[in-house]
């Protein structure tokens, strides 16, 4: 009986198996560059993904060095005509 | 074909080679494309570089992360990440190994500091979502041996294009850009015919700017 009850408590106290909360940004119109807008909606996106993990009381283990999202941009031009970008992106940073 | 339709298509040939890109052709990578022009035979097959630019006074370069871009949501899903990152580190290594005998890697922009940005891209502007990958190289980062490329990875390398721009690291003046999409990928099977493309690549790049530091460039 014992067995089983240490049993039972190891497999409670095993540490919540892997899982992934995507994470979402919009960076409104505020960027000349695509580049630099669609890397800011992605890093935005990455932190979202790690506050949900935290939220469900995970841990969030992003990849050493690894950025990686969508990035959907939408330009417009500005009073010079230069064109403006905004971007929204989706992505996941692995949550344990 | 009559004279005069020989000379039109002349024109049309040398047009052509003048014109810039159609913007959404090009996936975006670059901030300006209507500067770029066809490049030389041997090297980018879209340039440009900025006449007035003071390349002796460049000592230093800031290497920001290799990207790699691909037109549409998760498109790079089917490209194991190990892959991602492969191409991304080689692409790395490649460039800075050419590039370091002539200049110091720093990490803030300052005097002297060339900001150097690259990308492998298979993406167009028109395309309304993108797939990005980013990785950040470690310093002791070993890269693998060689083997067969995954025909999702080769897919991929084999349309691609390497996009990149040199910026003064502290006014953001462009310095240099260019677009290159040449066709003899079609041959890349394993990660050493990548390794080996890369390298070619890099070794162009480090003559492009040594002849420019030196004023041999014209």
């Amino acid at each position: 009986m014992r067995g089983w009850i240490v049993a039972a408590a190891l497999l409670v106290s095993v540490p919540a198996v892997a899982a992934q909360y995507p994470g979402w940004s919009d960076t409104g119109f505020g960027y000349y560059s695509k580049r630099d807008c669609c890397a800011a909606a992605i890093a935005f996106a990455q932190e979202d993904s790690a506050a949900r993990c935290v939220a469900s009381g995970g841990v969030p283990r992003p990849r050493s060095g690894v950025r990686r999202g969508s990035c959907e941009a939408e330009w417009t031009t500005d009073e010079w005509g230069r064109p403006v970008y905004r971007c929204l992106s989706e992505s996941v940073v692995w949550c344990r | 074909m009559t004279r005069l339709g020989l000379v039109m298509l002349a024109l049309l040939s040398i047009a052509a080679c003048t014109r810039p890109p159609r913007p959404a052709d090009m996936s975006g990578f670059l901030d300006d494309y209507t500067k770029l022009r066809k490049g030389p035979p041997e090297g980018a097959t879209l340039a440009y570089r900025n006449a007035g630019a003071n390349w002796a006074g460049y000592d230093k370069i800031l290497f920001e992360p290799v990207t790699i871009w691909r037109s549409g949501k998760r498109s790079l899903d089917e490209i194991p990440e190990d892959d991602l990152q492969r191409l991304a580190d080689e692409f790395h290594i490649a460039v800075r190994s050419r590039l370091e005998p002539d200049y110091r890697f720093v990490d803030q922009p300052g005097p002297g500091v060339m900001r150097v940005r690259l990308g492998i891209t298979a993406a167009r502007q028109s395309d309304h979502a993108l797939d990005v990958f980013e990785y950040v190289v470690p310093p002791d980062e070993k890269v693998p041996g060689t083997a067969e490329l995954a025909p999702a990875t080769r897919a991929f390398v084999v349309a691609a294009a390497i996009e990149g721009e040199l910026t003064d690291a502290m006014s953001g003046e462009l310095l240099a850009a260019g677009v290159d999409r040449r066709g003899e990928r079609e041959t890349i099977r394993t990660w050493s015919d990548v390794r080996a493309g890369f390298d070619r690549w890099a070794g162009w790049l480090a003559g492009r700017l040594r002849q420019a530091r030196t004023g041999q460039l014209h």
